[in-house]
């Protein structure tokens, strides 16, 4: 069986094998996270498909230029970022495809120090309740991960 | 003289404990540490090993006494089109080559998977859903579900007498009149139906697709009630079918005629040999033609003709024979929506035919790439393993398949309404064909226990599929431009970087069952066949590798081969000791992750330094008590003096005396005379021994390489240090500077630390550049 047949076989039989990575790393010269998602394209095609219409084609030749905006505007609503309990501003940057993954590039300001991060991903949750979003965040040499899923979509990261 | 040297030898013995005893003196005095089992990473695996034996060899080739069962099947098999239904009738015969005196037999019910009492969606934890698409919501909680699962009519014996049987979910014991001696055979006969699951909705492996104008498109598989393996290992491989782990099958010979619509045309496993009752004037002709055509297909059934034929419903059949000799499972695919073709590839000093099945849905796509992705993986697998065995190998096209069977596989990659397509869909089909096929050979020929191990099929098969894919890249350029080389998503070290980097809770070894695994592709696709990669381009090398691979891939060929059996294989026939890298890679979760601790920089000198001056008066003895030495000083340290930075050999003059002494001209000018030396101490805060790869980039522009083997490690697991003398100034040094051993954290891997521009800037500083 191939691999991606595997994906999607788990749809039926509910086996917890969706997952999007997040790597998310504190940048001390200007102060800001960057987070780096990978998503795979099927899975985004699907839900930007549920939500806005069956046309739509990712990564197609002569791709639309309203997909930009459609994948803008569902990703960056899956995420909400605390530094200390204020929430924080996240810069939309721009998505890349990388053959089947799509990666989606986002800049967060921290103002003031970074110590309690509050992490919220609900990227899938809306196709599958089998999704889950794992978020390897790194501040220095400190890495903290997360594992969020739809009963779990939130978590808090301490870096002192 | 002799006396000397005695004293210093015992002096630097000495050494270490004096440093050893000042640690103690300025601590209370620590535990005693309790005593430990061998926990060194390059312990020999006889603990995970089983004990080799008459029926594997320590080498891990098949043992003297090696055995494997048969099964031989003749089946009957009638497709009912209108209620997409398959009704069969088989009579296996059983040859029990083990020693063993079997009381029963079992036999597997794969179909039972989706029968109404199946027990697969019990396992499944589940949680309330914000959403749920439509057609699983229908499917899971609304109406009764799917009628699926074998209906068996009956078991009988040779002479139609009912055999006892008891049907386990998907499995059933058949009891036999009298038990089976070794050597003895047992023929016995079932009869069965069952309604074909629509592929599409419950993502089955096989079944059938509804086209727009109706029709429909069969891959049919694990359609009959098939025999289990029994074997030196297992006993009966009779873990149940829950829906992933896939299949442990006996070969045997084939002998299937299945009845379709007349208007249908078919291929399958086996040796087609009814084929002048089947095909007609025309396209016998185009046969032959497509025999000698070596560089593009032929078409058997044209585009024109699939969908001239889509346009009728026949009333009567047509039943197409086919005999296979030697495989482990039958598969087939019918439509009359199907368009096929053919082209002949050279495997050896045999032509094999390479071909395709597709409706028009797949169209351009298919008629252009499918055969030709089919001839480039059969040659590359070919040249990893052996010559392709079978007669042929078919591509068929089934929306959002991908599964594999002897000689025949299904596979995705559908273009637009409009016929256009993206890279996606481009790739997805040229990487799905030549996984599938590949699995040819793994594991239709070297026939693992797919049940058990998924990495011995789908690990092995996705290594190969990269080479193959690289070879198909090369050989077909205008396929993959403008890209250069094939954009293998699995097989390079660093693709499986974000894996091995993963929250370990949600790790597991690659040695575990598949159904048990958190992320089976990685686990069962990725990681193994990025090992592979790794053990032949950076720890092997190729040569070694490959004849290490092939080793085991013929010595399994039409067998059954456990992990060990290849673990041992490519140790037998390489002279590498691989265990450390089999414990690391395959038993444990642990991760790559080496770097540069610290690079010290010392001057050679004759005079005394303050370590060894300190030992020397602490024992009362005097420099006239030792043999002419060299003393190493570190920049920086009490004992530097700036003069030693433009000094020479030359002046050091007791080695001078020494080399004078010695040495005839001629020698002299032979000898190197390194000016730098350096402390270099790396540092391993992952698990996994790997090799350190470390450029040395000198002051001069030049870059050296220097590749220390794994085994650096084994008695220091978290640093080492090695001493570099140059003749010319380092000015960087680089760890892993090909990204070939899944370095988790490359922060640690460049002295002078390095900023590396990361991913993320490189982009940002492209959108601002638009």
């Amino acid at each position: 069986m191939n691999f991606s047949q595997t994906r999607a076989l788990t749809q039926s039989q509910g086996h917890k094998f969706y997952v999007s990575t997040a790597n998310i790393e504190f940048n001390p010269s200007t102060n800001n996270l960057e987070i780096i998602q990978r998503i795979f394209t099927d899975d985004i095609e699907n839900v930007l498909r549920a939500r806005y219409g069956t046309q739509i084609k990712l990564g197609a030749v002569n791709e639309a230029e309203e997909n930009a905006e459609l994948i803008k505007r569902y990703v960056l609503n899956q995420w909400t970022i605390k530094n200390n309990n204020q929430d924080l501003v996240l810069n939309y940057l721009g998505h890349q495809y990388d053959i089947d993954q799509v990666k989606i590039f986002i800049e967060v300001p921290i103002n003031g120090s970074l110590a309690e991060l509050f992490f919220e991903n609900k990227t899938l949750f809306d196709l599958t309740s089998d999704q889950q979003n794992i978020l390897h965040v790194k501040v220095g040499d400190e890495r903290k991960s997360l594992l969020l899923f739809s009963e779990n979509p939130n978590g808090v990261l301490n870096f002192n | 003289m002799h006396a000397k040297f005695g004293l210093f030898a015992a002096l630097f013995l000495s050494l270490s404990m004096v440093i050893g005893a000042q640690a103690q003196d300025q601590e209370p005095k620590p535990e005693r540490k309790p005593g430990h089992y061998n926990t060194n990473r390059f312990k020999q695996l006889y603990e995970e090993f089983s004990t080799p034996n008459q029926y594997r060899s320590a080498s891990g080739a098949p043992g003297p006494a090696y055995y494997q069962q048969q099964a031989d099947y003749k089946m009957s098999i009638t497709l009912n089109d209108q209620r997409s239904q398959l009704y069969g009738e088989e009579t296996i015969t059983y040859t029990n080559n083990s020693p063993d005196v079997l009381a029963y037999l079992w036999v597997q019910l794969d179909q039972n998977k989706r029968a109404r009492d199946s027990k697969s969606p019990l396992i499944e934890p589940s949680g309330v859903f914000p959403a749920k698409m439509a057609s699983s919501f229908v499917s899971e909680y609304m109406g009764e579900g799917f009628d699926g699962g074998f209906k068996i009519d009956w078991v009988r014996d040779e002479k139609g007498n009912p055999l006892p049987h008891t049907v386990n979910r998907t499995m059933m014991r058949v009891e036999m009149p009298k038990a089976l001696k070794p050597g003895d055979k047992f023929v016995f006969s079932i009869k069965w139906w069952y309604n074909i699951p629509d592929h599409t909705v419950d993502r089955a492996r096989s079944g059938y697709e509804v086209f727009e104008d109706g029709n429909k498109g069969y891959v049919i598989a694990q359609f009959y009630p098939r025999m289990a393996v029994y074997s030196d290992v297992e006993g009966w491989q009779n873990s149940q079918f829950w829906g992933r782990d896939e299949f442990a099958l006996p070969f045997g010979n084939f002998e299937v005629s299945i009845t379709v619509p007349s208007d249908h045309v078919l291929d399958a496993t086996g040796v087609l040999v009814n084929r002048k009752e089947v095909f007609s004037k025309e396209m016998m002709r185009r046969y032959e033609l497509a025999k000698k055509s070596y560089d593009k297909p032929v078409l058997i059934v044209t585009q024109d003709e699939a969908e001239r034929a889509s346009t009728g419903f026949a009333t009567g059949s047509k039943t197409w024979k086919f005999d296979a000799k030697m495989v482990r499972d039958f598969g087939f695919a019918t439509s009359r929506r199907y368009i096929w073709d053919m082209m002949a590839v050279r495997i050896g000093d045999r032509d094999v035919m390479a071909v395709s099945v597709y409706p028009p849905e797949g169209n351009p796509l298919w008629e252009d790439w499918s055969t030709r992705v089919v001839a480039s993986t059969l040659k590359s697998y070919s040249r990893m393993t052996f010559d392709y065995p079978y007669h042929k190998a078919i591509s068929v096209h089934a929306k959002n398949q991908g599964m594999e069977y002897p000689m025949i596989c299904w596979n995705y990659g559908r273009p637009e309404k409009d016929g256009t397509y993206s890279d996606r869909t481009k790739y997805g089909m040229f990487g799905v064909i030549i996984h599938e096929v590949g699995h040819n050979f793994f594991p239709m020929i070297v026939n693992s226990d797919e049940r058990q191990w998924t990495w011995m099929d789908e690990g092995i098969n996705t290594f190969v599929q990269y080479v193959a894919e690289q070879d198909f890249g090369a050989a077909y350029p205008d396929a993959i431009a403008p890209n250069e080389t094939y954009p293998s998503r699995r097989g390079p070290a660093k693709a499986i970087v974000n894996y091995m980097a993963g929250d370990q809770d949600q790790l597991a070894p690659i040695m575990t069952k598949g159904l048990n695994t958190f992320n089976f592709g990685a686990n069962g696709y990725s990681k193994p066949a990025t090992g592979l990669n790794i053990l032949r381009k950076t720890i092997m090398g190729e040569d070694l590798f490959d004849y290490a691979f092939k080793t085991y891939a013929q010595r399994w060929m039409f067998k059954h081969p456990t992990p060990e059996d290849f673990f041992r294989s490519m140790e037998d026939a390489s002279a590498i000791d691989l265990d450390w890298f089999w414990r690391s890679w395959f038993y444990t979760t642990d991760y790559t992750d080496i770097g540069v601790a610290s690079v010290k920089k010392y001057y050679v000198t004759h005079k005394m330094n303050t370590a060894i001056r300190e030992m020397m008066q602490a024992r009362g003895m005097s420099e006239n008590d030792l043999p002419p030495l060299v003393y190493l000083v570190e920049e920086g340290s009490e004992d530097f003096e700036e003069d030693m930075r433009t000094q020479t050999l030359n002046d050091v003059v007791t080695l001078q005396e020494f080399i004078m002494d010695r040495m005839t001209p001629e020698e002299r000018a032979g000898l190197k005379m390194p000016k730098y030396f350096y402390e270099v101490t790396f540092e391993k805060p992952g698990g996994i021994p790997m090799p350190i790869i470390a450029d040395y980039v000198y002051a001069d522009g030049s870059t050296e390489r220097i590749t220390y083997p794994a085994q650096i490690w084994r008695l220091n697991d978290a640093s080492v240090a090695k001493i570099i003398a140059s003749e010319k100034e380092i000015v960087k040094i680089v760890i892993d500077p090909d990204e070939e051993t899944a370095d988790i954290d490359t922060s640690n891997n460049s002295w002078p630390a390095e900023e590396t521009v990361g991913e993320f800037q490189t982009f940002k500083s492209n959108i601002k550049g638009q």
